[in-house]
């Protein structure tokens, strides 16, 4: 099963593409809910964290080379616990692919597709998904290198043409409502950077697992890098008080722009097509780590074949909010659920430095 | 070689069952087509040979159903005449060796031979040759000090055979053989037998000179500037273009024969010291597995060795040109040129390969760039124009400036399909007159073009079956699909456009990123001789960039893409003997 | 990797079989949201007035939607089609919902109406001094409608205005938003008069202007700005006080400055200005200081004076200068004394320089201290080219 060997740049745009998804629509109205002009500093400061938890994560990958957190976690905790810690990780995929696609469903019924029924949006979703993990971990690398650029271009696009009628002064004022509400807003925006867990499975999958640090802490940068940008342009663009009225302030940033002399009158349509990529890109992993993670947790040869049984239940849950508040109340639960994995690790990272297990350079 | 007549004669290797001896001829340069001198013994052990037991020419037979000479010329031409039937190409022309007074006999196919070879070098210097000659050459040297031997004077000592091959034959090519089966298909592969009475052995005479088509420019890869010569249907003439061009002692040329019933020769190309001996191996596995009795142009071959046959897209490239063969096996690549046809595979190919014409890297680096990216534009708006135009139409008119959406929308009035049934109808329409025009005669070619293209997409418009812009659209498509350098991997992109047209006809915008993700899992997904389809672009290597959206400089070019080179070490054998 | 590789071949890679299939049976069963574009009612104008209003009740709107028939209107290209009949089609419909009163067209025209294309909304004054928010709200929910929509507020009826039969072009959505495109050459109305600069203002309570329009037969005149105030319209500035707005906004982005120098008029057309404004406490009193740059050439000139003259040129300048803050002056009396609505956006320079006090004043702002802000403007002006006569 762990065969696959992917190279140091394939872990950091695993990571990159996995996390930069859905959620970047709604983003900065979400931060400005909790932290007004100063989601920015939120995002800083979650990142901080989120930089740390993954050098933490990190080591404790490389004490157990070649094993994913699934099979370690067992030989830390001991296998009842261990089980209980994995199947935490496995409910966390089934939340995040459906989250990730449940979104991704309102927001293309939104856009682009009216009256099409929201499960056929999300069965031929999920069926292309399961089609690409189905096909295993090389594939699935490859495809976010392939689909990287397809998933900056249109960030960078909005970002570029907003830049013609901007005014960054809507930034200021800085941190007025004092340091305490920013701090507890960074951890209730913790989850923007929810997939972070991908680490504890690529280091075991490196061709040289001495880069995983380096790897995955330039995935994850580049993710913080790219909502700060997001966040700042986005909240200069339409000013504080669209972000807290719009549904999703980057597709209104695009409905603002006008393209001089383009051909394309629309610009959030297309917008909206390349961020089917990005959708793709993040929903994908959480499906083919998911059944990964079940098959180890199992103990099973071939996991392949699990992506099948797997999506069902996804669709189940994708399918439970009933409106717009209720896919963001599934969105909250798959952040704290990220945000939940920070003590399991910190929990695991000490267990394993107390018992001297492992037997990797750690 | 020598080989007193007399010895236990070997078992040749039926041809078509080569698959261990490859490997062990890799090594040596054997630059020999065809013969089975060149060819070890190995044990067949293909399960085939309970398939095709003893065929026409009685290959397919297992090793013991060989049958060797028989000492009687007799025998042997009663042998050959019962394994040919009656073939009125086929001559037996018998006489006698006037030196020796044997009788001998020359078979070949007439027309597959030079008659003038035979003429002058096998009949005339075997049928005189007679005593006056010995006396004239004894006394022609009487000032050398030491006299030389007369011709034929140790006639009784020396073996006849022998002296025939050493002395008599002034022939390039002759190589020993000794059973009846080799001869039969020494003759077929339009190379004359020579048989002896008394010898339970022949020789195998190259006098080819069958009726080929001279060099001349390839009819598919046109070049502004280049190399005019392309590949013809003879193998030697394209094994010699290629040694003209690569003097390279570490150039090998192996070859081999394939297909049970033609006896197609091939012959695989590499540099030595650059190809990966994987690769090498991986290609000669293949090519042994490769149990058809019919090959006739290297396109057999390519669908029986390559990776996924469902695949729209080809994973190996042909060519007619030797310049880009020489440029291929000099990036670490293998080539194999089969008989018969001009186009040589190069294998492992990559996706990207497929955009590089020959042209790139004669042209300056920044023309060269500029075309090819505007070449990987084309194949995009050859693979997606028609399912945007539907997305549009039909789902997503607000992209259009209004201006433009109204004129859609008035042109479209009173067309009574939906943009999705219109365009089906166009495309194939389009497709038709393609290939209509490619069936007929060039003039004629021609003309159905335009009467497709001016007169049927016009009437189209006025009798409001089509709307312009959907001609506009076909006609976008049609010339971005042939400015694709590779026909077969246009091909593969005007074939996924109707599917991707279905797909947004039904799901609009959201349908056509469907349809390019499914495209894109199924490309990286794809592997050619164990080389990723979209390498360098995934996985990335960044050195072998300069060489895909860009040409760079060729000063900048100076290291050899690592595409073949630097595989990762996880080939199991497994991929490679699996149902062709 | 090659393992599974091997095994797919031979099974003839079941996973792709299954997808295409399915997405297939997608591709033949469905498509729900394919509507052709010929089979769509383009709407390219919407005019918004206010029918009844009676107390205690919803009011209920006069909704004009203006429908192009692009066969008609000549977009065909053709010779033969196009050019018969009347390109657009007005139609009125009363409905106390704009979503429901759009909807319902459907019992009338055959062709849904379809707003992706739309380019123009009017409002009339009698609705926008009711209320601007509740009509506009479906145009800002529907995110398939632009947001460059132009918005326009005139002092008659939305209806007369799209009812117009301009010379120049024969779809009046289309004029009117052609003229707004003259932006660049002219300040005389808000160039930022659309719904996605004024949406959010709606639903914040922000005070803005809207563009002015009105009405004659064959033309429309865009000039002038109407005040928005929480939601509703207060009253309007005319064509001069709109400019000394956008002087006082930095919005300028082109126009004329005419003055008069002695008895002969002289043109300054406006090239480039350059605005700073900051708010500073002096003697614990809040002031503004307004400093701006205005550059241009000189484009008439009737004097019989060289325009080579350095100190004929100053002379000029500080005329520009004096007119410019004149106007800059008039406007914002109105805007504190009359409106009291601060739609520069002092409050936002508040904001940023003093973030803590801003937030205990946030509420009074408007009422109680705006009007009463001095404010201080200074002005220069500056002749760069002065054309090729001397």
């Amino acid at each position: 099963m762990l065969k696959d060997r992917i190279t140091t740049i394939q872990v950091a745009l695993l990571l990159y593409t996995s996390l930069v998804g859905v959620g970047y629509l709604a983003m900065p109205r979400r931060l400005a809910e909790t932290a007004g002009r100063d989601g920015w500093v939120n995002l800083l400061l979650g990142g901080m964290l989120l930089l740390s938890v993954n050098a933490l994560l990190v080591w404790l990958c490389r004490r157990y080379p070649g094993q994913t957190i699934i099979e370690y976690s067992q030989a830390i905790l001991g296998r009842p616990l261990g089980q209980a810690a994995n199947i935490l990780l496995v409910l966390h995929f089934i939340l995040m692919a459906a989250s990730v696609s449940r979104i991704f469903g309102d927001v293309i019924k939104l856009y682009l597709l009216e009256n099409t029924p929201l499960e056929v949006i999300l069965i031929t979703f999920f069926l292309t998904g399961a089609y690409l993990a189905g096909h295993g971990l090389n594939p699935l690398a490859r495809m976010s290198e392939v689909m990287f650029p397809l998933v900056l271009a249109p960030i960078l696009l909005i970002l570029a043409l907003a830049q013609m009628e901007i005014d960054y002064g809507e930034v200021l004022p800085v941190m007025t409502i004092g340091l305490y509400p920013v701090i507890q807003g960074a951890a209730n925006s913790f989850f923007v950077y929810t997939g972070f867990i991908l680490t504890a499975f690529l280091v075991a999958f490196m061709q040289q697992p001495e880069k995983a640090l380096k790897a995955s802490s330039l995935g994850l940068a580049g993710t913080i890098l790219t909502y700060l940008v997001i966040f700042i342009v986005t909240l200069s663009s339409l000013g504080e008080a669209s972000l807290y009225w719009s549904t999703y302030p980057v597709a209104d940033l695009a409905r603002r722009i006008e393209v001089p002399g383009a051909f394309l009158e629309k610009l959030e349509a297309p917008l909206m097509a390349l961020w089917v990529l990005t959708a793709f890109t993040t929903m994908t992993p959480s499906l083919y780590f998911g059944t990964l993670s079940l098959s180890q947790m199992l103990g099973l040869k071939e996991h392949r074949g699990l992506v099948y049984l797997f999506l069902p239940v996804v669709y189940q849950v994708a399918m439970l909010p009933r409106n717009y508040g209720e896919t963001i109340l599934l969105g909250n639960i798959m952040g704290y659920a990220a945000l939940a994995f920070i003590p399991v690790i910190i929990l695991l990272a000490l267990v394993a430095k107390l018992r001297k297990g492992g037997g990797g350079n750690g | 070689m020598f080989r007193t007549p007399r010895k236990p004669h070997r078992k040749p290797l039926p041809p078509g069952q080569k698959k261990k001896q490859n490997k062990k001829t890799v090594s040596g340069m054997t630059d020999q087509v065809g013969g089975p001198k060149a060819e070890p013994k190995a044990k067949s052990n293909d399960k085939s040979n309970d398939i095709f037991p003893g065929g026409g020419t009685g290959e397919g037979t297992s090793l013991e159903k060989w049958q060797p000479l028989a000492p009687s010329l007799a025998d042997n031409l009663a042998a050959i005449r019962d394994r040919t039937g009656e073939n009125s190409d086929l001559i037996i022309r018998e006489f006698e060796v006037a030196l020796y007074k044997i009788r001998a006999a020359v078979i070949y196919i007439d027309g597959l031979v030079n008659n003038e070879l035979i003429h002058t070098h096998v009949l005339r210097s075997l049928m005189t040759g007679s005593a006056p000659m010995r006396v004239m050459e004894e006394e022609e040297a009487p000032e050398c000090g030491e006299k030389r031997r007369p011709l034929g004077l140790c006639l009784e000592g020396e073996d006849a055979f022998k002296a025939i091959k050493d002395k008599l034959l002034p022939i390039a090519g002759a190589r020993e053989f000794s059973t009846v089966d080799q001869a039969v298909l020494a003759f077929y592969s339009a190379d004359a037998v020579f048989l002896l009475d008394g010898y339970t052995q022949g020789l195998v005479l190259s006098v080819r000179g069958y009726p080929l088509r001279g060099v001349t420019e390839p009819g598919t890869e046109n070049l502004i500037r280049g190399p005019r010569e392309g590949f013809v249907e003879g193998l030697r003439v394209n094994t010699s273009l290629l040694r003209r061009r690569l003097r390279d002692p570490n150039f090998k040329m192996i070859s081999m024969r394939l297909g049970r019933r033609t006896h197609t020769d091939c012959v695989i190309a590499y540099v030595q010291d650059l190809v990966d001996p994987d690769l090498l191996s991986e290609v000669q596995q293949r090519l042994a597995g490769i149990d058809n009795d019919l090959i006739l142009d290297s396109g057999n071959i390519e669908q029986l060795i390559e990776d996924s046959w469902l695949s729209p897209f080809p994973q190996v490239q042909n060519t007619e040109r030797p310049d880009k063969v020489i440029a291929a096996v000099l990036e670490g690549r293998v080539a194999i040129l089969v008989d018969g046809t001009p186009f040589a595979l190069l294998v492992p190919a990559t996706f990207l390969q497929f955009f590089q014409a020959g042209e790139d890297y004669y042209e300056r680096w920044l023309i060269a760039s500029v075309i090819r990216i505007l070449r990987i534009f084309a194949s995009y708006v050859a693979t997606f124009t028609p399912a945007l135009y539907v997305a549009i139409v039909s789902f997503h008119p607000g992209l259009l400036p209004t201006n433009l959406a109204m004129a859609i929308a008035a042109t479209r009035e009173g067309i009574p399909f939906p943009a999705v049934v219109e365009a089906l109808i166009m495309e194939v329409a389009f497709e038709l007159f393609r290939e209509a025009g490619a069936r007929l005669p060039g003039p004629i070619g021609q003309t159905v073009g335009i009467v497709g293209g001016l007169i049927v997409g016009d009437a189209a418009v006025r009798a409001n079956l089509a709307s312009p812009g959907m001609v506009i659209v076909v006609a976008l498509t049609a010339l971005a699909g042939f400015s694709i350098p590779a026909y077969n991997m246009a091909i593969g992109f005007r074939l996924v456009r109707f599917p991707l047209m279905i797909l947004t006809a039904s799901l609009g915008l959201y349908g056509l990123m469907l349809g390019f993700i499914i495209i894109n899992i199924h490309m990286v997904s794809l592997k050619s001789f164990g080389v990723t389809y979209l390498s360098p672009l995934a996985p990335y290597r960044f050195r072998d960039w300069k060489d895909i959206l860009i040409r760079a400089p060729v000063r900048a070019m100076a290291t050899r893409p690592l595409l073949t080179k630097t595989r990762q070490p996880k080939r199991e054998d497994s991929d490679k003997q699996e149902g062709w | 990797m090659d393992n599974k590789r091997g095994s797919s071949r031979k099974n003839g890679r079941p996973w792709l079989w299954f997808c295409l299939s399915v997405l297939a049976l997608f591709a033949a069963v469905g498509c729900w949201d394919r509507w052709e574009i010929e089979e769509r009612g383009f709407v390219l104008g919407v005019g918004l007035d206010l029918a009844e209003e009676r107390p205690g009740a919803e009011p209920v709107y006069a909704i004009t939607l203006q429908k192009v028939l692009p066969g008609q209107a000549g977009f065909g290209g053709g010779e033969d089609d196009g050019g018969q009949g009347q390109p657009v089609y007005n139609i009125t419909t009363l409905n106390p919902s704009i979503f429901a009163g759009i909807r319902e067209i459907a019992t009338r025209v055959y062709r849904e109406p379809y707003l992706d294309d739309l380019l123009v909304i009017v409002v009339g004054e009698d609705l926008a001094r009711r209320d601007l928010q509740e009509p506009l709200d479906f145009f800002l929910r529907d995110p398939r409608i632009r947001w460059k929509v132009r918005l326009f507020v005139t002092p008659g009826e939305a209806k007369d205005i799209i009812a117009l039969n301009p010379v120049q072009e024969p779809i009046t959505s289309i004029y009117l938003s052609r003229l707004a495109e003259n932006e660049h050459r002219t300040s005389r109305f808000p160039p930022s008069s659309n719904l996605g600069d004024v949406g959010p203002a709606l639903k914040t309570g922000h005070s803005v202007v809207l563009a002015r329009i009105e009405g004659s037969d064959k033309e429309a005149k865009l000039a002038g700005a109407g005040v928005i105030k929480e939601n509703r319209l207060v009253g309007w500035l005319d064509e001069f006080e709109t400019i000394g707005l956008h002087f006082l906004s930095g919005e300028v982005r082109g126009g004329m400055v005419a003055i008069t120098l002695g008895q002969e008029g002289q043109a300054f057309r406006i090239a480039g200005v350059r605005i700073h404004c900051r708010p500073r406490v002096v003697n614990e009193e809040l002031r503004f200081a307004i400093k701006v740059w205005v550059e241009g050439d000189l484009g008439e000139d009737h004097q019989r004076r060289r325009a080579l003259d350095i100190g004929y040129l100053q002379e000029i300048e500080g005329e520009v200068a004096n007119q410019v803050k004149t106007w800059m002056e008039a406007t914002l009396v109105k805007l504190q004394r009359e409106y009291r609505a601060d739609v520069v956006g002092f409050g936002r320079q508040v904001e940023k320089r003093f973030p803590g006090w801003w937030r205990e004043v946030k509420g009074d702002w408007e009422e109680e201290l705006f009007p009463h802000v001095p404010v201080d403007i200074n002005v220069s002006a500056y002749i760069r080219r002065s054309g090729v006569a001397q």
